[in-house]
């Protein structure tokens, strides 16, 4: 290499790219053509350009010391980026030291830095192969991302089908039974949780047969959609409408304890049901037969009793004649 | 992981065909597979067999097609030319397609390929032969020789695929830089 500088410069400069060869005086005697682009003038000095990055400031202290004691050499580009080259570094002859640099993880800052393309890397090294495997992990990661989402939302959807009945769009039975479970949860399980009481409405239709019957299935089914709207109108949002089969709702209204105020509402859900009587029925009038009980703090029945207690003030209901509400404490 | 494999083909014939193909396609999976909606087709390679039927195209075209759409697909293309500083390097490193798929889904089967280089020609034999995929490579050459601004002849033998380089600066390819852009959009893109 001392024999013929001039020829072992520029071969030096082909083989490794990254390459600083200098004076243990710290005077540079050649610098590898893609390290010149990362740190622009280096030929000129170290010294502003580059420092250690492992405590020691001195490019050159750092870097003889890191040779004379076999160590990997680290060395913080000065201006710009955030950036540390590491690498090692050899004595070739007395009096000079040859490091051969790279990038490390940081290539990506190098590259935006310096602009740095294909032909500035040694083939021998693995920067396009870091390059290619960032990018491919990156675009594959958004794809799984977008499936997750997409199955995130397909469940979300399939859930909430699974808890609504199709021809009312209210809730069915699961959906009920749900948020029954719901609401006892609320209105006892939890001691320090302030208690949140509701009452459960039970209603069935008067005369549903009939229509069915004598009208067809289509206009039950439309009758049936009906009254699905009318109780969708008459609930708040944080209760529950659900039909639990045939021609039977249930309602869920969440601090509803006055017995007045669930008397007037049943009385507007039976005027509204009696006003959707179809033409054609003679002398019937469809209406609605209400039971209904109010759960304060006690429950420690089950959903199943609840409902059980709801259907039997419902027959009371039918009893008493129909097109009426009976309210339980 | 041919979820990959069959959203990029769902993406084809979408981007190229429309909605429209792409529904009744899917609709003719779902009757083959017994399925009872559409919903759960998956679009694999037999789907663009449909598609070709359909459109009255050969099979083999259809494939080739394929791989030239992915070429123009941005993080797809920037992928392939991580793979080569000039179209001829690219040809000859193709033997490490399979080698850098597996790096990124490992369950992605990428068939073998050998290259056998000559002055101006470049043959890449295939190791399983597969028509397919064959195609496929055809297609992605074709869009990569584009990219570079190469002109070349590509023919698809039996088990191989020739590539007669006659201008590698024929036009201006392309322009690519490693740093690429940060805003990159997902691996495929309608």
């Amino acid at each position: 290499m001392t024999k013929d500088n001039a020829v072992s410069v520029a071969t030096l400069a082909q083989l490794m790219p990254m390459h600083l060869w200098l004076a243990d005086s710290g005077r540079v005697l050649s610098v590898g053509p893609t390290l010149d682009k990362v740190v622009p003038d280096l030929d000129q000095g170290l010294e502003g350009r580059l420092s250690g990055a492992r405590g020691g400031v001195d490019p050159v202290a750092e870097i003889t010391s890191a040779v004379d004691h076999n160590r990997r050499l680290f060395l913080r580009v000065s201006c710009g980026a955030d950036l540390v080259l590491r690498g090692h570094g050899v004595r070739v002859d007395a009096g000079t030291m040859l490091c051969n640099l790279g990038f490390g993880i940081g290539i990506h800052r190098a590259i935006r830095k310096a602009g740095l393309t294909d032909g500035d890397f040694a083939p021998s090294e693995l920067a396009m192969e870091l390059l290619f495997l960032h990018e491919a992990n990156r675009g594959v990661l958004t794809e799984l991302s977008r499936f997750n989402d997409q199955l995130a939302q397909s469940r979300r959807v399939a859930l909430l089908q699974a808890q609504t009945d199709p021809l009312t769009g209210l809730s069915n039975r699961r959906g009920l039974e749900m948020a029954l479970a719901m609401a006892l949860r609320s209105a006892g399980d939890a001691p320090d949780v302030k208690p949140v009481p509701f009452a459960l409405v039970h209603l069935d239709l008067d005369h549903f047969k009939q229509v069915n019957d004598i009208l067809g299935h289509k206009a039950g089914d439309d009758l049936l959609q009906a009254v699905g709207a009318v109780l969708r109108s008459q609930v708040r949002k944080a209760d529950t409408a659900a039909r639990i089969g045939g021609d039977e709702f249930v309602l869920i209204l969440s601090g509803m304890t006055s017995a007045a105020a669930l008397n007037e509402l049943a009385g507007r859900i039976i005027a509204a049901i009696r006003a959707l009587t179809p033409p054609g029925l003679g002398q019937l009038r469809v209406s609605a037969s209400l039971g209904v009980i109010i759960c304060t703090d006690k429950p420690a029945d089950s959903p199943e009793i609840l409902l059980a207690q709801a259907d039997e003030a419902l027959y009371e209901s039918k009893r008493k004649g129909r097109g009426c509400a009976t309210i339980r404490q | 992981m041919n979820g990959l494999i069959n959203r990029a083909i769902e993406e084809f014939l979408r981007s190229t065909y429309g909605e429209e193909l792409l529904q009744s396609v899917a609709d003719e999976s779902a009757v083959a597979a017994g399925l009872s909606s559409p919903l759960w087709v998956d679009f694999g390679p037999a789907a663009l067999n449909r598609a070709a039927f359909r459109l009255a195209k050969p099979s083999s075209e259809m494939f080739e097609d394929l791989g030239a759409w992915m070429t123009r697909i941005e993080p797809i293309r920037r992928l392939l030319r991580f793979s080569g500083r000039d179209f001829r390097d690219f040809l000859l490193r193709l033997d490490e397609l399979p080698g850098r798929a597996h790096l990124v889904v490992p369950t992605l089967k990428v068939p073998r390929l050998e290259v056998d280089a000559t002055d101006q020609t470049v043959r890449l034999v295939m190791g399983d032969p597969d028509q397919d995929w064959q195609f496929v490579l055809a297609g992605l050459i074709r869009g990569m020789a584009d990219d570079y601004g190469a002109l070349c002849l590509i023919t698809v033998e039996e088990g191989a695929i020739r590539v007669d380089i006659w201008d590698e600066q024929f036009a201006e390819g392309r322009m690519f830089c490693l740093q690429g852009s940060t805003l990159q959009g997902p691996a495929v893109q309608a």
